[in-house]
């Protein structure tokens, strides 16, 4: 049996997906200078697969996937579609691509090369035509999970200030989980005694988190897929036993009610936004400006 | 500042008597009040005196129905209690 013998050593599972995150940076900045875009989309869109790719077997990764509902209605075209093929039989096959009845998607998932505000909003605009789907009411199950993952995004916290802002316009159309490689995760959370449970839809109650886990965010973006995927704790449990204490560690950060009700108003929002914009503070910091700017009350610490 | 610790799972369905799992619930539920009531608890093993759920100390004050063997759909379980209400203990 091997086991790290040093303290210091990195466990195994966290230096394993830390690789695979060099991977994917790397194969960006490999096909940054190709100038074919969609041929460039499209290997940025394949890399990410991988990840997707280590999820259990229920889960079937597909690219080329229609995903229509019993009136005839279909979604705008995901980026990565992961379906139950176990329990769903498919419509129709041609070559690569498949149609899907949108009570087999377990996730879909979108690709950007570098996030920001018109990105988040195009996201935005993806799941809202999949939200629009009639969901058959004789399946108990719930609706397709959403999410995102961005190589890039120039300003983290401006565009957490976007997601929010999106989210509280518009909740049935925010992806549960965008994961920015080697940043942090914008995800879904609900409040739970003294900490936050990572949800995969909108909710009364729930609130849009920022986990800032740096080179570690695609194992965090592993858990939670690993969780929705499977409906069930157990796999993401025992999957974050591998990374001995990581899971345990994690924390995320919120905006307070009273200040997501004040950035509803286009107003108000764009004199928050402006404080998020500059890169001398932290997130933190920058909320607490924004804050200030907006004359609310002053945090506890 | 609103930065807490983060659950990816939401907890399990266990209930633990003694570290060894003797009840598991019909999905997870948030323990916040002075009592929290399942809807169904499979039943593993010895369900008397103190539990833990989810890091909750818990004790069962009363049990609605208690089957022997449910038969659904999806096959046969049991023996399964229904309306599980449980103290919560700290």
């Amino acid at each position: 049996m091997v086991r790290c013998s040093s303290p210091l050593a990195l466990n195994p599972s966290l230096q394993w997906l830390r690789s695979l995150s060099k991977r994917l940076d790397a194969s960006f900045e490999g096909s940054a200078a190709v100038e074919q875009t969609s041929t460039k989309g499209e290997s940025r869109e394949s890399q990410i697969l991988d990840v997707l790719n280590l999820l259990p077997g229920r889960a079937s990764v597909h690219k080329n996937v229609v995903i229509a509902d019993c009136d005839g209605g279909q979604s705008r075209k995901f980026d990565a579609v992961v379906l139950d093929r176990q329990a769903w039989p498919l419509l129709f096959s041609l070559n690569d691509m498949v149609v899907a009845m949108v009570e087999s998607v377990l996730v879909a998932h979108e690709t950007k090369s570098s996030l920001n505000a018109s990105e988040l909003e195009d996201i935005w605009a993806k799941v809202g035509s999949l939200r629009a789907l009639k969901y058959s009411a004789a399946v108990p199950l719930q609706r397709p999970v959403t999410t995102a993952f961005a190589y890039r995004c120039p300003n983290m916290k401006l565009s957490f200030f976007d997601y929010c802002h999106y989210y509280v316009a518009t909740p049935e159309g925010a992806p549960a989980a965008v994961c920015i490689l080697n940043q942090g995760i914008f995800c879904l959370s609900a409040s739970e005694g003294d900490r936050l449970v990572a949800k995969d839809q909108a909710a009364a109650g729930v609130v849009p988190t920022l986990i800032a886990a740096g080179a570690d965010s695609l194992l965090v973006y592993l858990y939670l897929l690993c969780r929705w995927v499977t409906g069930e704790p157990q796999a993401a449990e025992v999957l974050m036993e591998y990374s001995q204490g990581f899971a345990d560690s994690l924390t995320a950060f919120h905006f307070d009610d009273d200040f997501l009700r004040a950035t509803a108003d286009a107003e108000r929002a764009k004199v928050a936004r402006q404080c998020f914009t500059g890169s001398q503070l932290d997130v933190q910091g920058s909320y607490k400006k924004a804050r200030e700017q907006l004359q609310l009350g002053a945090l506890d610490s | 500042m609103p930065e807490k610790p983060l659950s990816v799972t939401g907890g399990n369905r266990e209930l633990r008597k003694d570290g060894g799992v003797v009840g598991e619930t019909d999905r997870v539920y948030q323990v916040t009040g002075a009592s929290v009531t399942f809807d169904e608890v499979l039943v593993k093993g010895d369900l008397s005196g103190d539990l833990t759920y989810n890091g909750r100390r818990l004790r069962v004050v009363r049990v609605d129905t208690m089957i022997g063997l449910e038969i659904g759909p999806s096959g046969a379980r049991g023996p399964m209690w229904k309306a599980v209400e449980c103290q919560v203990l700290g």
